[in-house]
C-alpha cells in the first residue's frame, strides 16, 4: 500500500487503505464479485408486496473472532446505526431504510420508508456486519462522537476469515488466518499489509520478491518494464467509474445539445487510450454506462453504433447547426460570427499527468475538424482551486473521474436536473430523462429497469452533457513464483480491488498471497440461485510459502538488464561528475 | 540575565499565538477539507454535513479560534480529520521515530563539519580542500530523493545488505528485546547514514567558509606573527571566533526536526513526523496541521533559545550586554 492507514473504525473509515485492512475482519449479506452479485452471509432476501419491507435470512453459525454467534441483531445494528445516524461513510446507500428489526436469530426484516429499488446492490454488498456486542456500548457511551473514535485491537473483531493482530502506524497491518472461518480456513496463515511510500522503491521491493502484489497502480510506462520480467505478471484493473469531459451544459454554445454531440464526435477515444493510458484502460461508452464491472449488466452495446470518431461527422453537424469558418482565419465562428473558444480545465501535469495530457488532445481533436477547427484552451489549475469551480458551475469544460455504484440508479445523482441530481456539475436537464432516472429509481420491475438504462444511454450518448472518454485501468504487479491461483477476472471485465481482496475469502482454497490475496473462482452467479456452502476444500493446490528465493542480484540475468544499467550509469555519471569539478579546480 | 529571560519568554509568546493565528488562517484558505467527498457516489450531502458538525467544522471561523486557542492551553490539541484520532496521540506515535533518527543524525553531522570543516578551511586553497569542496558542492546540489535511491539500490537491492523498506520488518514477532533492537538498527542504519553522509557534507562547506573567514581577520595574522604554535592558533583563535555563526545554522537544524526527513521517509517508508505533516497538508487536515505546526513553533522557540543561552555562554560580549 502506498499510503498509511489512518483509521480503523469502519463507519467512518474512507481510503482504500483504511477499506482494504477492514475488509479482512469483517463479512457482508452480500457481495459483488465480477460484476455479479453473490450471496455470503445472506441465504435469501424476499420483500414485501409493496416493496415496503425486506426480509433477509441469514446464514447459522457463523461466529465473530471472539467467539460469540453472529445474529440478526448483529446485521440489524449495522443497518439501524447506518440508517440513523448520518455520519457513517455509507450512510448515503440507507437514507431510505426507516429500521431494522431482528425477528428470529437468523431473521431480519429492514422496513423502508420509501421502496428503494437500488438498495439490495448499492447497500448489502458494502456493508460490514460489525459485531452488536463490542459496537452498541461504545455508541451508548460516544453518541456521535463515535465518528472521532478510534477502536482498540480488541475491538477490530468481526466474522472474517482474518483475525486483527497489529497495526502498526504507518508501516503495516497483520492479521492471521481465522482457522474457524464458516467458509472453511484460508490457506495462508498469515497476511501483513506493508506500506512502501515510495513509488519507485515499491517497484524495486517487488522485483526482489519481498512482496508479493501490489495493491494500487502503478505507471503505465514502469508496468510496461515490469511485464517483461518472468515471475511478475500485470492485472490491468479497470476502475468502476468514467473519465470524462464535462460540459457545461447552461452556456453558449455548450447549450446546443447538437454542438456538443459535434464535440464527441471529434474525440477518437483510441488515441487517448493507446497513447496516453498506454493500453491499460478502456474506450468510454457515449453512453457514459461501461460494459464491465458493477455496469456489465446495463450496458447498451447499441451506442457506439450512435456516436463514434468521425471528424467529418463532427464537420457535417456543425454546419447544420451553423457554426462555420466565417472570417476564413481557419476556426469556426458561431452563427452570428461570434467567436467560438472552448476552455478545458485540467488539474496541473504535477497532480495528474494523464489528465493533462488528455486536454492537450482534446485540443487538437478540435482543431483537427475538417473545414475549419474549433479554438479552444488548456488551462492548468491546482486541483484544490478547480475542483469547487466545477462544482459551482464557474468553468466552461473539465476533465473528471467519477464513480458509479452497484445498482444503475447511481445515473439519477449525475444527470438528474439539479438539485435532484447533486452531482450533476454539467447542470444537465431534460425533462424525459429526469422522468426515466426517477422511474429507474423506484421501478422493481428488472426488464422495464432495464429498457429505461438503455433509452437513457441514448439519450446521453446524442445530447452528451459529458464526453466520455476512457475508462482507466490501474496495471497492478503481482509476483507469480510463489503462489498460485490467482484469481484474475478477464481484463475486460472490471474487479476491483476490493473484489479481489474479498474473493479470496470466499475460497476454502489456498491462494493468498502476502499482500494481496486472490481468490479461487466460486463466483456463484445470482442473488436468486442459493450459494451452496461453497467450494469444498479440496486440494491445497499451494505448498507453503517459501522463504524468498536466495540472494539473486536480479531475477533474471536475460531480461533483468535495466537494474544493472541504472547502477553502472549512476556511477559512471558520479565518477564523470567529480572528476570534471577536480579538473576545473585544479586549473584554478 | 532575569530581565533577558522575562524579556524571551514574552517575545515567544507573542510568536507562539502570532504563528498559531496564522497557521489557523491559512489552513483555512486552502479550502474545504471534506470538497472531495462531494463526487463520491456513496457518500450523501447529509454526511458530509454530519461529520463537518462532528468536527466542528460548521461554527463560525473566529469560534473555531477560541476553541482551538482554549483546548490548546488545556493540552488538547484536537482531533485529525482524516485519522479521526486525536492528533497528539498520532504526533505521539510517530515522534520517536524521528527523534531517534534524527538526534543522533543531526549531531554526528555537525560533529563531523565542524571537526573537519575548520581543518579544511585552515588548508584553504590545498588540494584537499577542493576535493572535500567539490563533493560537498555536488552533494549539495544532488536531490536528496535521488541520493537516497541510489544508496538504496546499491546496499539494498545490488548488495542486499539492508532492507528496502519500514522500521522494522513488517509482522515479525521478537522474543528478545534484544532481536528487536537488532532488527531495528538493521533498518536504521541506511536512513541513517544518508542522511549523516548528506547533513556532514552540506554543512560543511558553510563551515569552511566561516573559518576561511575568520583567517583574513587581523588578529589571526597577529598571533601567528607572534610565533605561536598552529594548533594554539587554530584552536583558540580561529575555532573560537568561527563558532557563533556555526552554532547558530547548525544549532537551528534541531528545531526543524518534527519537520522530519520528508524524503528520506518517503523514500525508506520510514514512518515519521516529516510524511505525517506532509500528509496532513495534502490532505487539508486543519487540525494535525497545526497540532504538528504548535510543536514545530515551540522547538524553533526553545531551540532559540538554548543557541541564544549558548552565545551567552560563548561569546562574554553578548552575556554584559
Amino acid at each position: 500500500m502506498p499510503s498509511a492507514v489512518t483509521t480503523l473504525n469502519w463507519w467512518v473509515a474512507g481510503t482504500d487503505w483504511d477499506l482494504i485492512p477492514l475488509e479482512m475482519i469483517y463479512d457482508r449479506p452480500l457481495r459483488i464479485i465480477n460484476g455479479s452479485p453473490t450471496w455470503e452471509v445472506a441465504t435469501s432476501l424476499e420483500y414485501s408486496e409493496d416493496y415496503k419491507v425486506l426480509t433477509m435470512k441469514i446464514r447459522e453459525g457463523i461466529k465473530f473472532h471472539d467467539g460469540v454467534e453472529l445474529t440478526a441483531e448483529d446485521v440489524a445494528f449495522t443497518i439501524n446505526v447506518l440508517a440513523n445516524r448520518s455520519w457513517p461513510y455509507y450512510h448515503g446507500y440507507f437514507t431510505s431504510v426507516d429500521r431494522a428489526e431482528a425477528v428470529d436469530k437468523y431473521t431480519v426484516k429492514i422496513y423502508f420508508k420509501n421502496p428503494d429499488a437500488g438498495f439490495i446492490l448499492n447497500a448489502l454488498p458494502v456493508m460490514n456486519i460489525m459485531p452488536k456486542h463490542i459496537w452498541e456500548p461504545l455508541l451508548q457511551t460516544y453518541g456521535d462522537q463515535l465518528a472521532k473514535y478510534s477502536p482498540k485491537p480488541e475491538e477490530l473483531v468481526g466474522s472474517g476469515p482474518f483475525k486483527f493482530v497489529e497495526h502498526v502506524s504507518g508501516q503495516y497491518v497483520r492479521f492471521v488466518a481465522n482457522k474457524d472461518y464458516w467458509m472453511g480456513r484460508p490457506c495462508i496463515d498469515e497476511l501483513i499489509l506493508v506500506i512502501i511510500t515510495d513509488a519507485n522503491v515499491a517497484v524495486l521491493a517487488i522485483q526482489n520478491g519481498e512482496v508479493d502484489a501490489f495493491l494500487w497502480g502503478v505507471d503505465p510506462a514502469v508496468a510496461k518494464t515490469l511485464e517483461t520480467y518472468p515471475n511478475i505478471k500485470i492485472h490491468a484493473r479497470l476502475s468502476e467509474s468514467f473519465r470524462h469531459w464535462g460540459l457545461l451544459t447552461t452556456v453558449w454554445p455548450l447549450n446546443i445539445s447538437k454542438f456538443r454531440l459535434a464535440l464527441s464526435y471529434a474525440v477518437d477515444r483510441e488515441v487517448l487510450v493507446n497513447d496516453v493510458l498506454l493500453g491499460y484502460g478502456m474506450v468510454g461508452s457515449p453512453g457514459v454506462v461501461g460494459p464491465f464491472g458493477y455496469c456489465a449488466p446495463w450496458y447498451n452495446p447499441n451506442v457506439e453504433k450512435l456516436v463514434y470518431y468521425d471528424p467529418k461527422k463532427a464537420a457535417q453537424i456543425l454546419d447544420e447547426i451553423g457554426f462555420t469558418d466565417k472570417n476564413g482565419d481557419g476556426w469556426r465562428d458561431g452563427p452570428r460570427g461570434e467567436p467560438v473558444v472552448i476552455e478545458i480545465y485540467s488539474p496541473t501535469p504535477g497532480y495528474d499527468p494523464v489528465r493533462a495530457r488528455v486536454a492537450e488532445l482534446l485540443k487538437e481533436f478540435l482543431a483537427n475538424i475538417p473545414g475549419g477547427g474549433i479554438k479552444a484552451e488548456v488551462y492548468y489549475y491546482e486541483w484544490a482551486t478547480l475542483w469547487p469551480m466545477i462544482r459551482e458551475g464557474k468553468v466552461m469544460t473539465w476533465l473528471l473521474g467519477s464513480g458509479w455504484s452497484a445498482d444503475i440508479s447511481w445515473l439519477y445523482t449525475r444527470f438528474h436536473c439539479p438539485p435532484g441530481g447533486s452531482s450533476n456539475w454539467a447542470k444537465y436537464c431534460n425533462p424525459e430523462v429526469d422522468k426515466m432516472l426517477e422511474e429507474l429509481r423506484s421501478s422493481f420491475n428488472e426488464t422495464r429497469r432495464k429498457e429505461l438504462a438503455w433509452k437513457i444511454q441514448e439519450i446521453l450518448a446524442l445530447e452528451a452533457p459529458v464526453v466520455n472518454l476512457y475508462y482507466q485501468a490501474f496495471p497492478t504487479p503481482y509476483r507469480t513464483d510463489k503462489f498460485e491461483n490467482w484469481f484474475i477476472t478477464p481484463s475486460d471485465t472490471l474487479s476491483n480491488r476490493i473484489n479481489m481482496l474479498r474473493l479470496s475469502l470466499k475460497s476454502s482454497l489456498c491462494p493468498t498471497p502476502i499482500t494481496t490475496p486472490k481468490p479461487t473462482p466460486t463466483t456463484t452467479p445470482s442473488p436468486t440461485t442459493s450459494a451452496a456452502p461453497t467450494t469444498q476444500p479440496t486440494t491445497s493446490p499451494t505448498p507453503p510459502p517459501t522463504p524468498s528465493s536466495t540472494p539473486s542480484p536480479t531475477p533474471t540475468t536475460s531480461v533483468g538488464g535495466p537494474d544493472y544499467t541504472l547502477a553502472v550509469v549512476a556511477a559512471v555519471l558520479v565518477v564523470v561528475v567529480v572528476a570534471i569539478v577536480l579538473l576545473v579546480l585544479r586549473r584554478r | 540575565m532575569k530581565a533577558f529571560l522575562v524579556r524571551r519568554i514574552y517575545t515567544s509568546f507573542i510568536t507562539f499565538i502570532v504563528v498559531i493565528a496564522i497557521v489557523f488562517l491559512l489552513a483555512r484558505m486552502t479550502g474545504d477539507p471534506l470538497a472531495e467527498l462531494a463526487n463520491d457516489p456513496r457518500i450523501s450531502p447529509a454526511t458530509i454535513a454530519a461529520l463537518k458538525a462532528a468536527f466542528g467544522l460548521d461554527r463560525p471561523l473566529h469560534e473555531q479560534f477560541v476553541n482551538y486557542v482554549v483546548n490548546l492551553f488545556r493540552g488538547d490539541l484536537g482531533y485529525s480529520l482524516h485519522y479521526k484520532a486525536p492528533v497528539f496521540d498520532i504526533i505521539m506515535q510517530k515522534l520517536p521515530y524521528t527523534l531517534a533518527l534524527l538526534i543522533p543524525s543531526i549531531t554526528l553531522s555537525n560533529y563531523l563539519a565542524y571537526t573537519i570543516g575548520i581543518e579544511i578551511g585552515w588548508r584553504r586553497g590545498t588540494r584537499l580542500d577542493s576535493v572535500f569542496m567539490s563533493v560537498s558542492m555536488f552533494i549539495r546540489s544532488t536531490p536528496y530523493f535521488w541520493l537516497a535511491i541510489i544508496f538504496l539500490f546499491v546496499f539494498s537491492v545490488q548488495l542486499r545488505l539492508t532492507p528496502i523498506f519500514g522500521a522494522v520488518t513488517p509482522g515479525k514477532s521478537f522474543s528478545l528485546t534484544w532481536d528487536w533492537i537488532s532488527d531495528y538498527l538493521w533498518h536504521y542504519i541506511l536512513p541513517f547514514f544518508v542522511m549523516t553522509f548528506r547533513g556532514f557534507l552540506s554543512e560543511l562547506i558553510y563551515v569552511r567558509n566561516v573559518v576561511v573567514d575568520v583567517l583574513g581577520e587581523d588578529f589571526v595574522t597577529t598571533a601567528v606573527a607572534k610565533g605561536l604554535p598552529e594548533k594554539y592558533v587554530k584552536r583558540k583563535y580561529v575555532a573560537r571566533n568561527a563558532m557563533l555563526p556555526i552554532v547558530t545554522v547548525l544549532g537551528m537544524r534541531y528545531a526543524f526536526i518534527i519537520d522530519g526527513a520528508i524524503q528520506t521517509e518517503t523514500v525508506f517508508s520510514y514512518p515519521g513526523t516529516g510524511r505525517l505533516v506532509y500528509e496532513a497538508i495534502f490532505n487539508r487536515d486543519f487540525w494535525l496541521l497545526q497540532g504538528a505546526v504548535v510543536i514545530l513553533t515551540m522547538s524553533v522557540i526553545v531551540v532559540n533559545f538554548i543557541i541564544d543561552l549558548l552565545y551567552a555562554y560563548l561569546d562574554p560580549r553578548v552575556r554584559y550586554r
